[in-house]
């Protein structure tokens, strides 16, 4: 029995360390902390021989999947705070026992993200430059003022849902400013007017779709995992997530089916990628990415369909976005002699352990802050 | 104007230089740098692409001048047109207002420029630039990384400075980068290198506000046009057909 004051319970910290040293710490821990070690590999590499020699992204293909991953990333996390919003607003009394773990996902997704984002800039220690030399007439920097501000309110919404206050105006502001933040991200992609595949107006709306949808999956996940510990509770810890899943279901098919379209039907110069790309968009974007997972939801009624469902969601997103970031890229915009007609990309090794090094960083820090106890909620006097 | 003529008593690299001293005579504001390429005399040699990637030392998978060639009609019938593509240096260009950090600018004369010391190398330009005409320098070398000939490490002179490639930290390695019409040889008197090294003549610039030089000339007749116009980038690189 135990009293703690501050966010983190520092017995419990410590405990987990120490387990973690004794080799009690559970193979997914050492599998996240393998996966981070190759990051820290991958960063290294960067840093000693420079981006060209390692990485696989050219002047044809100047965003490659650092730049997927840090989209992912930061979709999953808006996605979580639209969830927890939803949540609070519709199930209340359902979702309270996991709020804090999805409060807690949106903040370590969107850090994640930014990791991503870093590893990918020519010159990532000039990034001051955005504060001493702002160009509003670029979506970008308006992206890295919200992206900053949308962390910030993140770090303080996980503070205060920790503290169990759960301010309906912090709720509110987080909510507004993930809105504001992701339609931001999309703008970067969708004003670019001579790469076909981003073009458009839907691709805000696309994102705040997709990242909701992605969003409910991470949450559901945990929400599953959460049933699977309190059987006589299952049912109503995974109620609002089945929902959310559907919904989040429902939208990313009816956005990507009208971007399918509305590309197909385009005559503009390019527009010939959205052709070349059809197959891979419905049976890889459309029927494994959303229609299976929605069967199987559909079809099943327990937390492992519903985990089995989720899981297939997150990977088929991170497909998708791969697909999107990279096929904005496969028809030049000029062709030279020595320029293919479909400019070919695969990552490198040091790009893939970016990869993986970034989804053992979420995987390690939720599973560490779980064990520590991090993801209770904490009240004054509390009883442990 | 009597082109014979012209072509008879002077060569227009020498009009072209007394073009662009006039030029520097007047305030920057004042001029408007301009480039025609002529297409009917243009032979696809390459000529431009290696002056320009000798004069400004780019490395590989960075060319700021490349020539598109495009096979026209159906056997028999058959030919080949070729398009020189340098940076456009548009009067509206995307490049310069989706760059987060102000690191790309058009100067008064109608420049493009990017600022290496303050590119963070995000290619957001390179992801903006209807023409392809910006690349991003990977800090590649052409023989490869650990044994580097002179000539890849070599100051080069761009913008009037001095970016010596040392190692991968060394602007402008990790940087944007573009044709500038060899804005450092302009600012000393002299043309850009494609235009002074096209074996056919084919490339004319000067000041296009300038009634008298021979740019204007040229590219204010209709048989003229702007590549990928319809986008109101305005581009100052004028084609003749």
């Amino acid at each position: 029995m135990k009293t703690y004051t501050g966010i983190i319970d520092m017995d419990s910290f410590k405990r987990t360390l120490s387990d973690l040293l004794k080799g009690k710490g559970g193979v997914l821990m050492y599998l996240s902390a393998v996966g981070i070690l190759l990051g820290v590999y991958a960063v290294i590499k960067i840093v000693i021989e420079g981006h060209g020699a390692v990485t696989n992204t050219s002047s044809l293909v100047p965003w490659g999947i650092q730049i997927t991953t840090y989209i992912f990333f930061a979709l999953v996390s808006g996605g979580c705070t639209f969830v927890n919003f939803f949540g609070h607003i519709f199930y209340k009394k359902e979702y309270e026992s996991v709020s804090t773990k999805v409060v807690f996902l949106g903040m370590l997704t969107a850090l994640t993200g930014l990791g991503a984002l870093a590893s990918e800039l020519g010159r990532v220690e000039r990034l001051y430059m955005f504060v001493i030399a702002p160009n509003p007439s670029s979506p970008m920097w308006w992206m890295v003022l919200w992206y900053t501000l949308y962390t910030l309110v993140k770090i303080f919404e996980f503070i205060d849902t920790k503290r169990g206050r759960h301010s309906k105006s912090l709720l509110w502001a987080t909510f507004l400013v993930a809105i504001v933040t992701y339609s931001t991200i999309a703008a970067i992609f969708g004003i670019a007017e001579q790469r076909v595949y981003y073009y458009g107006a839907v691709l805000p709306v696309y994102f705040l779709c997709v990242g909701f949808l992605s969003g409910s999956a991470l949450s559901a996940i945990v929400a599953a995992a959460a049933a699977r510990q309190t059987p006589s509770l299952s049912d109503m810890i995974i109620k609002p997530f089945r929902t959310f899943l559907g919904i989040g279901l429902g939208l990313a098919f009816f956005l990507t089916f009208w971007r399918l379209i509305i590309g197909s039907a385009a005559q503009v110069e390019g527009s010939e990628i959205f052709e070349m790309t059809m197959a891979s968009t419905v049976i890889e974007d459309i029927l494994l990415a959303l229609v299976v997972p929605f069967l199987l939801l559909y079809f099943s009624k327990g937390y492992k369909g519903l985990f089995a469902s989720s899981l297939i969601v997150l990977v088929m997103q991170f497909n998708s976005r791969y697909h999107l970031i990279i096929g904005g890229f496969k028809i030049p915009v000029f062709r030279a002699y020595d320029i293919p007609e479909v400019v070919p990309y695969s990552p490198s090794h040091v790009e893939a352990f970016i990869v993986i090094a970034t989804i053992s960083f979420v995987v390690f820090f939720y599973l560490l802050a779980e064990k520590s106890r991090l993801l209770e909620t904490f009240h004054k006097k509390e009883d442990a | 104007m009597n082109e014979d003529i012209l072509y008879d008593k002077e060569d227009i690299l020498y009009i072209m230089t007394e073009d662009l001293r006039r030029a520097l005579k007047k305030p920057v504001h004042e001029r408007k740098w301009a480039m025609g390429i002529d297409l009917k005399k243009c032979i696809g040699c390459h000529a431009c692409t290696t002056a320009c990637m000798s004069e400004n030392l780019t490395p590989p998978d960075t060319q700021y001048r490349v020539v598109m060639e495009e096979e026209i009609g159906e056997f028999p019938n058959v030919s080949v047109r070729f398009l020189p593509r340098p940076c456009m240096q548009c009067e509206n260009p995307p490049c310069v207002s989706v760059c987060p950090v102000r690191a790309t600018r058009r100067r008064d004369d109608g420049i493009v420029v990017i600022k290496y010391k303050k590119c963070v190398g995000c290619g957001y330009c390179i992801v903006a630039c209807p023409y392809g005409a910006r690349s991003i320098d990977k800090g590649n070398y052409y023989t490869g990384k650990f044994r580097k000939e002179t000539y890849e490490v070599e100051a080069s002179e761009e913008y009037g400075k001095s970016w010596e490639r040392r190692t991968h930290f060394s602007s402008p390695v990790g940087n944007a980068r573009k044709c500038h019409f060899c804005i450092h040889r302009i600012e000393k008197g002299k043309l850009p290198r494609c235009a002074v090294t096209c074996l056919a003549q084919a490339v004319y610039f000067g000041d296009i506000s300038d009634p008298e030089s021979l740019v204007t000339k040229f590219t204010s007749k209709s048989n003229t046009f702007k590549y990928k116009e319809i986008l109101g980038t305005k581009p100052r690189v004028i084609y003749i057909v």
